[in-house]
């Protein structure tokens, strides 16, 4: 790191405010201490990557020939610059990390990506965090779960460009995020035998069920489609969380029993509040749709705000 | 609870169980397929593709029930499952009979082996505790997590020469 400054600074301040919490804090559980010192920490954790990120972005490449340009994963045109862009992803602890990025488009199909990201394989380097395009007409979301037995099972979920649906989309993203926790507290160890989750949104006016989902599977990928009505996707930013758990249970909550090999008493028992309060408690404290909607500002740049404009 | 967990002895043990029990229920398939140039190319082929003997012993029961539940005619799914489970049970009990009908080495095609053999992984998995639901799976995956897990692919005990 060219400047280790800041870093030392931000160092200091997080003893400082971990000690003044501690004094602050003196009947605290041990996984309320746990969960303060990884949200201090975090802010650390998205610096050192926000900063080793941009040492590494490594060139323009909007004045290249068309040859050595960066090509359009789906139908392989050179790629159209459309100039440097910032860029965030949410890092740890729903931390917002910002990335310059050359932007571009695919004249040919209408594509937008950050294709360095892609073509310089740092998308591996970010495994395990929310990856988004807020250009694009098709929009997704992307990132990589880790299983039980050092296993990974690769989660994407697209939609048509309507920040509603990027709603539905990041609180899908967050409550999935309850397998890390049972994973975690080694509450339940699933083997998924599926390599890849796709979720596919769509929003439809004129249908009577407000959810409904369509699963289905093949070499190695589990497909799924939700159909929301604009009051379904509304309900997500509810002040209660029932919109949000029936979201998960009908889309998450059912794939997963078809993607696991272990028996659905099981898995059903997985969302027993009173089996696994610990386990409910972090989801709500660190994945309620709250956090990322009205506390993060990660969700204001996702929804309604373009930062490029 | 997660699948059971991989115990060597314990898989070793029942790798023996698997020949002694294919080499007993099958006394005219195995002496019939022992003299086929066919078969024997075959198990060459599985063999340089790492294929163990007990697999291939494995695969051959798995098509024997298979082959025997067609020539009866079943006509659905569920008539399959019904006649494959009686002639499962039956030949684990008693063995193949002079009665039955003698499948053709013709059968056995390297497609049918491994088709095969991931019937076996499925079996094994379920003995291990696995629930299989109404889906297609892909059975790659399948060969990989019981060789993860369980050295599926790898495990072998010393045996007389079969083929």
């Amino acid at each position: 790191m060219a400047d280790e400054t800041p870093f030392k600074e931000l160092s200091d301040h997080i003893l400082a405010e971990m000690n003044a919490w501690n004094a602050s804090h003196p009947q605290a559980t041990f996984l309320h201490i746990e969960e303060k010192a990884r949200e201090l920490v975090s802010q650390l954790e998205a610096h050192l990557i926000q900063a080793s990120a941009l040492e590494r972005e490594p060139e323009d490449w909007s004045h290249k020939p068309e040859s050595e340009r960066p090509t359009c994963p789906v139908c392989q045109t050179p790629l159209l610059s459309r100039g440097k862009r910032v860029r965030h992803v949410q890092g740890p602890a729903g931390r917002d990390i910002e990335l310059q990025r050359t932007y571009g488009t695919c004249p040919q199909c209408g594509t937008g990506f950050f294709p360095l990201d892609v073509h310089a394989g740092e998308k591996s380097s970010l495994e395990g965090w929310v990856e988004y395009d807020e250009l694009a007409n098709e929009q997704w979301v992307e990132w990589h779960m880790p299983l039980f037995d050092q296993e990974r099972l690769a989660i994407h979920i697209s939609y048509p460009r309507d920040p509603r649906l990027a709603q539905g989309a990041f609180t899908l993203a967050t409550t999935t995020q309850i397998w890390s926790v049972f994973l975690h507290l080694k509450i339940a160890e699933l083997t998924i035998v599926d390599e890849v989750l796709t979720i596919h949104l769509e929003l439809q006016n004129e249908q009577e069920e407000p959810l409904l989902v369509a699963t289905a599977f093949q070499d190695g990928t589990a497909a799924v489609t939700l159909t929301m009505t604009p009051q379904s996707v509304e309900r997500l930013a509810d002040a209660t969380s029932e919109g949000t758990i029936e979201l998960f249970l009908k889309s998450i909550g059912e794939v997963l029993m078809d993607m696991a090999l272990d028996p659905s008493e099981e898995i059903v028992a997985l969302f027993d509040p009173d089996a696994h309060g610990e386990a409910i408690y972090r989801l709500s404290a660190v994945a309620h749709p709250a956090y990322l909607w009205r506390k993060n500002a990660f969700a204001k740049s996702v929804v309604g705000v373009d930062d490029a404009s | 609870m997660p699948l059971e967990s991989y115990d060597e002895q314990s898989e070793r043990e029942d790798i023996e169980s698997r020949y002694a029990n294919v080499l007993n229920t099958l006394p005219r398939t195995l002496p019939h397929l022992q003299q086929s140039p066919s078969f024997l190319l075959l198990v060459k082929q599985l063999r340089s593709n790492g294929w163990k003997d007990w697999h291939i012993l494995q695969a051959v029961f798995n098509g024997v029930v298979n082959w025997t539940t067609q020539w009866l005619g079943t006509q659905t799914d569920r008539q399959r499952d019904q006649e494959g489970d009686r002639i499962v049970r039956r030949l684990l009990k008693h063995g193949e009979s002079p009665d039955d009908p003698l499948i053709p080495s013709s059968y056995f095609t390297i497609e049918t082996m491994e088709m095969l053999l991931d019937v076996g992984v499925a079996t094994f998995l379920k003995k291990k505790g696995a629930i299989f639901r109404p889906r297609a799976y892909n059975f790659q995956k399948l060969r990989q997590l019981a060789q993860k897990r369980y050295h599926y692919l790898d495990l072998d005990v010393p045996h007389k020469p079969l083929f």
